[in-house]
């Protein structure tokens, strides 16, 4: 999904996409080639914006793990319907994983 | 909009001052925990990127089973105990890994579920914090000083079992002191009730959403024109995929 044809189809996708895993990861180097990529392609602002909502997601992400909160009712049939299409881990009843 | 210094531009100002927010509520009491243990998760949750034990666990296929000690510099120091070390360092480095048997170890240890929502909260709080600025290539803010003080041992009485690991305030379930945390009578999504049995969290990580993001009943139905972010929804959407594939997130 991220390397196939939906990056492709988001303006500036590619950039974005090294950006993220160079930003949550631990090259330096890598991070600093791939801000310099976003900011010349999208701009100041734009680079701003775009790492403020990866940053909201680390949040969002563990709260939601750590919590173990259950997905809301009308998001289970849809998420497990689409997992059981790809072959992912349904989760019944949309709880989070017990043990 | 702020200056901020060594970075080649300027942050909105409703970044900045929500991050400032954080920073000084790290050194506050909070529900369970003194200033001193609040600003020692700062340190610790960035020892936690680095923890030789942490990295080994999060290669094995079976977690527990690898045994060893975390690298810890607020166990050293005496600032937290193990229990809440493990939990910091899980949180950091394996959150899609998370069950309902390894939280109810933590709390069999002793921990109490508002002590966990708390340092879970204060987990996410710091790494909205430091990830911003490293994605931006600002240095990290320094530890906080902590605040003298008890903490306030405050619990929301309707805080209940809605079928997470630990209680959440039901949507129909706020009173005068919690009224402010989301709106009950629009779409309240569970990851915005996750940190509501301590409350003060709920409401940072509620500003941290409207500065970085959207506000939370926004987020399932925004459209481009509901917005004024400079990126496209699409854009934002491939942001948050990747960060929630990153850390293997469930929800």
């Amino acid at each position: 999904m991220v390397h196939g044809q939906l990056v492709s189809d988001v303006p500036a996708g590619e950039v974005i996409t090294t950006f993220v895993q160079s930003a949550l990861g631990a090259d330096e180097v890598a991070l600093q080639v791939a801000r310099r990529r976003v900011v010349d392609r999208l701009g100041w602002e734009r680079f701003v914006d775009l790492t403020a909502v990866m940053a909201m997601f680390e949040l969002n992400t563990r709260a939601a793990d750590a919590i173990g909160i259950p997905l809301e009712a009308p998001s289970v049939e849809g998420r497990n319907g689409l997992a059981r299409r790809f072959g992912f881990d349904a989760r019944a009843g949309g709880f989070a994983p017990q043990e | 909009m702020t200056a901020v210094g060594q970075s080649q531009g300027e942050v909105r100002a409703a970044i900045t001052t929500a991050h400032d927010r954080v920073w000084a509520s790290i050194a506050s009491p909070g529900a369970t925990l003194p200033g001193t243990k609040r600003c020692a998760i700062v340190s610790e949750a960035r020892a936690a990127s680095i923890c030789s034990l942490c990295s080994r666990r999060k290669q094995a296929i079976a977690p527990a089973q690898v045994d060893g000690l975390h690298a810890s510099p607020s166990l050293r120091a005496g600032l937290l105990t193990e229990a809440e070390v493990e939990i910091v360092h899980k949180i950091v480095t394996d959150p899609g890994r998370v069950t309902r048997t390894w939280v109810d170890q933590q709390l069999a240890i002793g921990i109490s579920d508002s002590a966990y929502v708390e340092i879970a909260s204060l987990v996410c709080l710091i790494r909205v914090v430091d990830t911003f600025r490293k994605g931006v290539g600002l240095p990290e803010l320094a530890e906080p000083d902590p605040l003298p003080g008890d903490p306030s041992g405050y619990r929301p009485p309707s805080a209940a079992d809605e079928g997470a690991f630990v209680p959440m305030i039901p949507i129909n379930g706020l009173d005068e002191d919690t009224s402010d945390l989301f709106n009950p009578r629009a779409f309240v999504p569970n990851v915005q009730r996750a940190f509501s049995l301590v409350p003060d969290s709920t409401r940072l990580a509620n500003q941290l959403m409207q500065s970085h993001y959207l506000d939370y009943q926004s987020v399932t139905q925004y459209t481009d024109d509901d917005h004024d972010r400079s990126i496209s929804k699409a854009q934002m959407e491939l942001v948050a995929t990747q960060v929630s594939l990153y850390n293997d997130c469930f929800y």
